[in-house]
């Protein structure tokens, strides 16, 4: 079966700014894809395209086939969209936001009642459906607004930034319902600029300064796009020690991750011996030094870093021209 | 298509009517309109403050001056002894009209020679002193005719009450359509004017800036409903509180206040239809225009003050400048004020107003393409 979303050198310019630069990808039906990337990326943007809320200025997308220049209707019928805001009617019931976007989806009569219900259900206000919108918590109102986005039954569902503004533990709860819809065929394309959300995804692209950079399962994100090995190092002075570290030969890369130290060093055996020696010299207590599996985290950052030096060079290279 | 209109329509009836605020900005202002220019802002000439100086000081002369308080139009505020004092008066602004009967007054009208009276007017309103003169002529000239007829009888021996004189001339000025010249018949059809104003305007300006301002818009869009269906939906429910609106004011205008209504209750509503769907339209133009609610607030009152005074509700478009008349066409207020002034005093219907139709049918049109070609783009 033909992939959920194929998206092939899609292009939005604002004025001269560049929002989303020829970006690539393909989203697998029934997975979870997770597209990340810090503020201002360009997630909103893609998803809007892919929407048919904006055009894109050039490039090529389909969902479920479906051309976003010209078949924009079908796809709306088939897709369901969380906005990035919160986007239900706060002076509206509960139940009454359900039966307008219900309405406007035009579920079917004999459905109706039952996918209401099950809406009510999934956001756990089935006792609340009285209440006034507004009144409820930003956790609840997130599962209301997801409730009423999938009353159409759509096979694919866009989430932007779904979690934003959410306690933790909503966070996880979300998450997990999620994961359900997803499990029961639909494709979900999520964004998140929360790193640690994208543990959940089955597949993720992490998109940075319009550009999508790298695209793969957590697990070969994890292992095949690091340079090298993550060595955790725990020092009395972490700061101080990746300040030292950074300038060594053979690391890649230095960074604080609480009160550790994560050194991305090109060999696993040398890079350790060469941070002993170093932080040893520094008078700097080193309680623990070992090899771990990066974290996506790490993976980013990592990612990013050389993205910038990739600029930072290709600048330099275009003045000194 | 239907259906989904219907659950737009519902939903802002649900929303306008949880909503305080705007259940007060539905009801409230026709009535306080009303109320204001019915009674408070009446632009009625009565109750004129009048200073009197009778220097003759006779039966005849305190007759002459009686006329003057029977009718209710002029308020005896002063009664002065010297006419010294009538400078300072005038000056101050505490009459606006003064009566000056001289010394000699019931000996002339005796001897049949002409008895001399100044009646000193306040011009600084014109319109005002100009009924005012009004009033005075008629009072003078049936004053004298009774006179008149008095001596008429006395020389012949003729009963008074039958009347005689086949050649009198009677001087009665009669202002055409709205006799009385109550302004209140004037100001009621401006009244709705403004009302239709405030709602087909801001109001729906309002509710689909909003919709963008806490981001339901686009929500709304990624559904299958489209614009068209979208701005029916959000109109329908205006169009009804417009038509509720109409029928609140025409009802106290005319049962309460007395203002007359000659035409046909239809073609009003005719002409209210041809006059909301022009506001509609710059009602959708101003959503396109404004990023908040705010601005589109601030909008419709750009357009609304001018519209206003230069639509010939307050100051007849007659006497403005060529090249402001001129603009006036662009104005739906103008037709709309001449048709329902039509409407309501003069009884007119299509036959004698369909220019005024016209005219709204074409601004419509243009501020409706204009819009709609605006709201697609401005719709991301
Ligand atoms: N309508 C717009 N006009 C101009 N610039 C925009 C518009 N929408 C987004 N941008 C810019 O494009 C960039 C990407 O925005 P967005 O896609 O919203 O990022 P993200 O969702 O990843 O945080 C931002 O710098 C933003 O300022
Ligand atoms: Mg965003």
């Amino acid at each position: 079966m033909e992939d959920a979303v194929v998206v092939k050198d899609l292009t939005r310019v604002f004025g001269d700014f560049v929002a989303v630069d020829r970006v690539s990808f393909s989203v697998k039906r029934g997975e979870i894809f997770g597209f990340l990337g810090p503020n201002g990326a360009g997630k909103s943007t893609t998803i809007r395209m892919l929407n048919g809320i904006l055009m894109p200025t050039s490039g090529q997308a389909h969902v479920l086939g479906f051309d976003i220049y010209t078949q924009v209707d079908r796809i709306k019928e088939n897709i369901g969209y969380m906005s990035q805001k919160f986007s239900l009617y706060d002076d509206l019931k509960v139940i009454e936001n359900i039966e307008f976007y219900g309405g406007i989806y035009q579920v079917a009569k004999q459905k109706r009642q039952q996918r209401y219900e099950w809406a009510l259900r999934m956001a756990g206000l089935t006792d609340k459906r009285e209440a006034i919108t507004g009144a409820l918590a930003v956790g609840w109102k997130q599962r209301l607004a997801l409730g009423c986005a999938l009353l159409h039954e759509p096979q694919v569902l866009f989430l932007d930034e779904p979690t934003s503004g959410v306690d933790p533990k909503s966070r996880r709860d979300f998450w997990d319902l999620i994961g359900e819809i997803a499990d029961r065929g639909t494709t979900v394309f999520v964004t998140t600029h929360y790193m640690d959300e994208a543990e959940h995804c089955d597949r993720l692209g992490l998109i940075y300064r319009a550009r999508l950079i790298t695209i793969g399962t957590p697990e070969e994100l994890k292992y095949g796009s690091m340079p090298g090995t993550v060595v955790e190092v725990e020092a009395s002075d972490p700061v101080r020690a990746a300040d030292l570290v950074r300038n060594v030969n053979g690391v890649l890369e230095a960074a604080v991750f609480g009160a550790n130290l994560h050194v991305v060093v090109r060999d696993k055996k040398e890079g350790i011996r060469t941070i002993s020696r170093v932080l040893a010299g520094a008078a700097i207590e080193v309680t623990s030094i070992r090899p771990i599996e990066p974290s996506l985290e790490d993976v980013f950052v990592s990612l990013i870093r050389s993205e910038d030096l990739a600029d930072e060079n290709g600048a330099r290279d275009a003045a000194g021209s | 298509m239907f259906e989904r209109i219907i659950h737009i329509v519902r939903k802002e009836f649900r929303q306008m009517f949880r909503d305080r605020m705007m259940r007060f900005l539905i009801f409230l202002p026709p009535i306080m309109e009303m109320l204001v220019f019915g009674y408070a802002a009446s632009f009625d000439v009565n109750s004129i403050p009048t200073a009197i100086l009778d220097e003759d000081k006779t039966p005849a002369s305190r007759a002459f001056v009686e006329e003057f308080s029977s009718n209710g139009y002029f308020n005896f505020t002063q009664y002065l002894s010297s006419p010294d004092q009538i400078d300072s008066l005038f000056d101050r602004v505490d009459v606006t009209v003064c009566v000056y009967v001289k010394k000699g007054f019931e000996r002339s009208i005796g001897s049949g020679t002409a008895a001399e009276v100044l009646i000193v007017v306040d011009g600084t309103d014109s319109s005002n002193a100009s009924v005012v003169v009004g009033y005075i002529t008629r009072i003078v000239n049936s004053y004298s005719e009774d006179i008149l007829l008095e001596r008429i009888t006395k020389f012949r021996g003729v009963n008074p009450t039958v009347p005689i004189s086949a050649n009198r001339v009677d001087l009665i000025e009669r202002t055409w359509y709205n006799e009385e010249l109550k302004s209140r018949n004037f100001f009621i059809p401006g009244i709705i004017a403004n009302i239709l104003t405030v709602v087909g305007i801001m109001m729906s300006a309002m509710s689909i800036v909003k919709e963008r301002e806490i981001g339901t818009m686009e929500q709304i869009i990624v559904t299958p409903i489209s614009p068209l269906e979208l701005i029916i939906g959000k109109m329908i429910p205006l169009v009804v509180i417009a038509y509720i609106d109409v029928c609140l004011v025409t009802a106290i205008g005319t049962l309460w206040f007395g203002v007359p209504f000659k035409g046909s209750f239809i073609f009003l509503f005719v002409a209210v239809a041809f006059f909301f769907a022009a506001n509609l339209s710059f009602g959708l133009l101003i959503s396109t225009v404004s990023a908040t609610q705010q601005q589109a607030m601030m909008n419709t009152f750009l357009y609304t003050f001018p519209a206003m005074l230069f639509s010939g509700f307050a100051f007849p478009i007659e006497s403005m400048p060529y090249a402001i008349v001129l603009i006036t066409y662009a104005n739906p207020m103008r037709y709309f004020i001449e048709l329902l002034r039509g409407i309501f005093i003069k009884g007119m219907g299509p036959t004698q107003l369909w220019p005024s139709l016209l005219g709204l049918l074409l601004i419509s049109i243009i501020a409706l393409a204009v819009s709609v070609a605006r709201f697609r783009k401005r719709i991301a």
